[in-house]
């Protein structure tokens, strides 16, 4: 048991360090380490499953030995910036304003082609629109556009727009959830009225209702 | 705020602790591999000594010792090693036995060092080395 313990930890670590080196393209908006222990868990708890003849505590002693890992990292990673750093890596700004930074293109290997995907994903189909895109460390690309070709605010243009607040779902495939109509400080009583409003007996025959902050109902019935 | 973050330290301490706790559960584990094979291996040496001074029965009834200190704690080794390294070990030693009853002193010396180094495996399937670790 010792072996198989001091084993999955060099494993974690084994991957987490070839991971680290690959860059922050192979992950896939998972942190590093949370993808090592994607990567090794479903293939941890198979063996034994096919294996009768294996004992089940091979498969579950390394999976309690990297929930460990896992959460001895990212404890110290919450704690520790430099550690943080360390392990994941820093963002990388890709594009400064306006500028496309080769030298960090060349470092995650990123080529344009991938970097004009990323931001054709968020909608962008011209480069020379962005002022900053960043790589960061889950290998998401975020953006910030230049002021002129953002989306214009309510605010910028002084409208007035009400806010609908928080949006509960009070029936959800004719089950109501108490919960919500506790939040939203309704009782059962004024749902079945507003269930009678539109012709519905019970909330079996509702397929969603959700209720705003303003008083707003939205209401779809089941289809036979 | 502040009992939201001691939970979250608490998570951790419980990894730590599991983990120290697996640490020391796999030393009891090989203690307790250790203790039985050489439990096992006394017996077997006994029954070797008896077989020499041609004493068959009482080689055959320490063997037979072995066998049952061997079969009681096949259960918890199951949980340790599994059932792949169970097997080849109940094999040889009801070889030798096999031997013992059939053959004189010197047709069973090989059964028995096979019996030993078998034995000698398993302890060293669980013991701490670079080699095993690697």
């Amino acid at each position: 048991m010792t072996i198989i313990i001091l084993r999955t930890i060099i494993i974690f670590l084994g991957i987490l360090t070839s991971m680290r080196i690959m860059g922050k393209r192979q992950l896939g908006e998972l942190e590093i380490n949370e993808l090592v222990v994607a990567v090794l868990v479903a293939d941890l708890a198979s063996h034994p499953l096919q294996d009768v003849g294996m004992p089940l505590m091979n498969g579950l002693v390394p999976l309690a030995t990297l929930l460990c890992c896992e959460l001895i990292f990212s404890g110290i990673m919450m704690h520790s910036p430099t550690a943080k750093k360390l392990l994941t890596g820093k963002p990388s700004i890709l594009i400064s304003n306006g500028a496309i930074n080769q030298l960090e293109m060349r470092k995650n290997r990123f080529t344009l082609d991938e970097l004009a995907e990323e931001l054709r994903t968020q909608g962008i189909t011209d480069i020379s629109k962005v002022k900053y895109a960043i790589l960061e460390t889950d290998g998401r690309v975020n953006t910030l556009l230049y002021p002129s070709e953002q989306p214009v605010t309510a605010g910028q243009l002084n409208i007035q727009v009400p806010d609908p607040g928080y949006t509960a779902i009070l029936i959800s495939d004719g089950k109501i959830s108490h919960e919500n109509l506790r939040v939203m400080d309704k009782s059962e009583a004024w749902l079945m009225k507003e269930l009678k409003k539109r012709n519905a007996k019970s909330p079996k025959e509702v397929y969603l209702l959700s209720l705003n902050h303003r008083g707003e109902i939205y209401y779809a019935a089941k289809e036979n | 705020m502040r009992r939201k973050k001691t939970r979250v330290i608490a998570k951790e301490i419980c990894a730590i602790v599991l983990l120290i706790a697996m640490f020391v559960g796999s030393l009891y584990n090989t203690h307790y591999l250790d203790r039985v094979v050489q439990d096992i291996l006394s017996s077997v040496h006994t029954s070797e000594v008896y077989a020499k001074e041609n004493k068959k029965d009482k080689a055959i009834e320490e063997l037979s010792e072995a066998i049952r200190i061997w079969k009681e704690s096949s259960d918890y080794i199951y949980i340790i090693l599994g059932q792949n390294y169970i097997d080849p070990t109940t094999d040889v030693l009801y070889d030798l036995l096999g031997d013992l009853y059939a053959k004189e002193y010197e047709g069973t010396l090989g059964s028995y060092e096979k019996v030993r180094e078998q034995l000698k495996g398993l302890v060293e399937l669980e013991q701490f080395s670079l080699a095993s670790l690697f």
